[in-house]
């Protein structure tokens, strides 16, 4: 059974919103289609994208969801991609293995090679078939209140999802899924796991996300703005503005000069030294092989994972969109922004680089891998000032860094930190408070006032002798807090005078999408480096 | 650093100080005498089995003794050195005898506010109260309240937090 002679009878009893068969096999396509008439209900210009109200006559819709805008099941070549992501990782692990040492892998006698394929067919069919079962028992449903994923398999599993919930959004495009033009998107709802759909055709994954975003900001179709397709290479709408590209050579820069790379570098280095006085060579290039194979993917990931960086600004909120091999595009909704920290290392303060990091609500704050595709918490993976500055515009337009003037710790901080105590700073003006420690990594907090969760003054016997206290601002960021060292009579003042800037600042709206950046605009097109 | 510049840090005049109830030193002392008592027991019992050292086990008893009258002596003072107080908009928490610490939550703030009491507290008719934000850090107890306070605790600060929400 393959999934296309059978697709009349997968599709969903009620036609309003399922495309059709034929559509639906079109789809695997891997060139971008254009959005055509033929889809009338998801066609991607604002008016008729997602309509807001289309009731539908299928008795089955569960009660609770209002109108039901679409119901339908991810791509029907679903299990096929899953099989091929898999075939093409073994065909990567295999061509490597066949690569170096060369034609061994073919056994001399013909004989025995079908026995070997029969097996790898036989566990092909079996995830095949394991995989259609699972796409046939998958639907999801978008309604004028709720977007919901359910599977009916073995165990019966329905998740919703409140559009106001969804903290952001992301499409992913895996390398294999990628080569067959498939995408996964990922829904943020914070506390909770992030949900995921596997897989949705490019252009599909595009429009769902569009919409998801859309709703998230309470935006009904028709205002919203029109979203261009998206390709194989970016994703891109007419509406968006580019307003960074990290060069590739800026991220060889930051990975060169990267904590990770010291520490392989140093541990190639203990072999190599034994090996130089011991005078024995197997050592030197026993012991540094691997290091130096290690290095080389650790370079390598890290370019791929982060190769053409572009923030761009889009109706929907800030787009990054990055990867070689795998093509990853988050979408942040800027109000659901709770901090951003901007690290230096210090060999990145030798070239005066930066990262930022943005914080969210919830367990997406955990992803910092930088290499990986998918959801991750990097704004900016390497920049310059004025890269910085374009980010921050970005987020929070009416925010000056340099305006607000950070007055440094107390001195007698230098002997619980002798290091770091001269990086030890905190300033705010009416909106943001920005906080500065560390030295090893000098991390600069930016909280907007109004998104203080609390605060906490500490002092310990020691510090207590030196007449100084720590202070902690609390955000929704799961790592650390915003900590600072102040002298004791302005710390006892802090706590109470940061509340009450907190209070006046929620009192004050958030700005919002709606009221979109000004500043930002002289930025567009901003390229660095 | 004289004790009242401490005192008005930690401990700020701006708003009126509560403190735990007196029986939860009852409670912190009895918690405080059967784990340290099970601990050292443990250590002594393991120490002479293993090594039948006469003089080795004698010192385990006696600091694990010490170790426990201290607590059970400290036990008071810990418990008076918490306070907690409700401001306009925000909730303090200090405690602390060496290392000191005042938190301050608004109550907009507030996701849930939790009631718990084990054993040792229901014998007492304590409870504790925490409070619980969107910020992992900021998680803050108020030990040993009175049950009913607790709870009229929690359902103020409930309504409270509905009233100030700022949303996140």
């Amino acid at each position: 059974m393959t999934p296309s002679d059978s697709m009349p009878e997968f599709l969903p009893p009620d036609a309003a919103g399922v495309r059709s068969p034929a559509e639906q096999v079109h789809g695997a396509v891997p060139e971008q289609r254009p959005t055509d008439a033929g889809r009338p209900d998801f066609a991607a210009d604002g008016a008729s994208a997602w309509p807001a109200e289309k009731p539908t006559e299928d008795g089955a819709a569960p009660a609770a969801s209002g109108s039901v805008l679409t119901e339908e099941r991810p791509h029907p070549l679903t299990p096929i991609v899953q099989v091929w992501v898999w075939l093409v990782a073994m065909a990567i692990f295999f061509g490597r293995q066949f690569i170096e040492n060369r034609g061994e892998i073919i056994p001399a006698d013909l004989g025995r090679f079908p026995w070997w394929l029969l097996i790898v067919g036989a566990v092909g069919l079996v995830s095949v078939a394991w995989n259609l079962w699972t796409w046939w028992t998958t639907r999801f449903i978008a309604t004028a209140s709720e977007f919901r994923v359910e599977h009916k398999g073995v165990e019966h599993e329905s998740k919703r999802i409140a559009y106001q919930r969804i903290q952001s959004v992301d499409v992913t495009q895996r390398f294999a899924a990628r080569l067959l033009g498939m995408a996964e998107v990922t829904i943020d709802v914070g506390g909770d796991a992030p949900v995921r759909l596997q897989y949705l055709s490019r252009t599909r994954a595009v429009e769902l996300r569009d919409f998801l975003m859309r709703r998230a900001h309470g935006l009904t179709p028709s205002t919203a703005a029109a979203a261009a397709g998206t390709s194989a290479w970016d994703d891109r709408g007419v509406h968006d503005r580019v307003l960074l590209t990290v060069p590739a050579g800026e991220l060889v820069l930051g990975a060169a000069l990267s904590h990770e790379l010291l520490l392989l570098v140093l541990a190639a280095a203990i072999p190599l030294v034994i090996g130089v006085v011991t005078a024995t060579p197997l050592l030197i290039g026993g012991g540094i092989l691997p290091i130096a194979i290690s290095i080389a993917s650790f370079l390598s990931s890290r370019v791929l994972g982060q190769f053409r960086y572009t923030l761009a600004q889009t109706p929907a909120g800030l787009r990054i969109t990055r990867g070689l091999t795998s093509l990853t595009s988050e979408t942040v909704p800027v109000h659901r922004v709770q901090a951003i920290r901007i690290h230096e290392p210090v060999l990145w303060r030798l070239i005066g680089r930066a990262r930022v990091d943005l914080s969210f609500l919830g367990l997406r704050g955990i992803t910092t891998n930088e290499d990986g595709a998918g959801a991750s918490s990097i704004m900016l993976p390497i920049g310059n000032r004025q890269a910085v500055d374009v980010a921050l515009r970005a987020l929070w337009p009416d925010v000056d860094l340099d305006a607000i003037a950070l007055r440094p710790g107390p001195r007698a901080a230098r002997w619980i930190s002798p290091l770091g105590w001269r990086f030890i700073a905190c300033g705010w003006d009416a909106r943001v408070l920005v906080v500065r420690s560390g030295w090893l990594t000098r991390t600069t907090w930016v909280v907007p006032h109004a998104r203080v969760q609390s605060v906490r003054t500490t002092t310990g016997p020691v510090r207590r002798k030196l007449g100084i206290a720590t202070i902690e601002v609390h955000t929704s960021d799961v790592f650390r807090a915003a900590t600072t060292v102040m002298a004791e009579p302005a710390a006892s003042e802090f706590a109470f005078a940061e509340l009450d800037r907190a209070r006046q600042s929620r009192q004050r709206a958030m700005p919002t999408l709606d009221t979109p950046a000004e500043g930002a605009s002289e930025s567009l097109g901003f390229s660095h480096g | 650093m004289t004790e009242s510049t401490l005192d008005s840090l930690f401990r700020p005049d701006n708003a009126a100080w509560r403190s735990l109830s007196p029986r939860y030193v009852v409670v912190k002392r009895l918690s405080a005498l059967i784990t340290s008592l099970v601990f050292w027991c443990v250590a002594a019992a393991a120490s002479w089995i293993a090594l039948q050292l006469t003089w080795l086990t004698a010192v385990i008893a006696g600091v694990g003794l010490a170790w426990t009258a201290w607590r059970v002596v400290r036990a008071g003072r810990w418990v008076r050195s918490w306070g907690w107080a409700e401001r306009d908009s925000d909730l303090c928490i200090t405690h602390g005898l060496w290392t000191r610490e005042l938190t301050v939550i608004p109550f907009g703030r507030l996701q849930m506010v939790e009631v718990s009491s084990g054993p040792l507290l229901r014998s007492q008719g304590l409870a504790n109260v925490q409070l619980i934000t969107a910020a992992v850090q900021s998680r803050a107890t108020i030990p040993g309240l009175p049950h009913a306070d607790a709870v009229a605790l929690r359902d103020r600060m409930i309504e409270l937090s509905e009233a100030g929400g700022a949303g996140l």
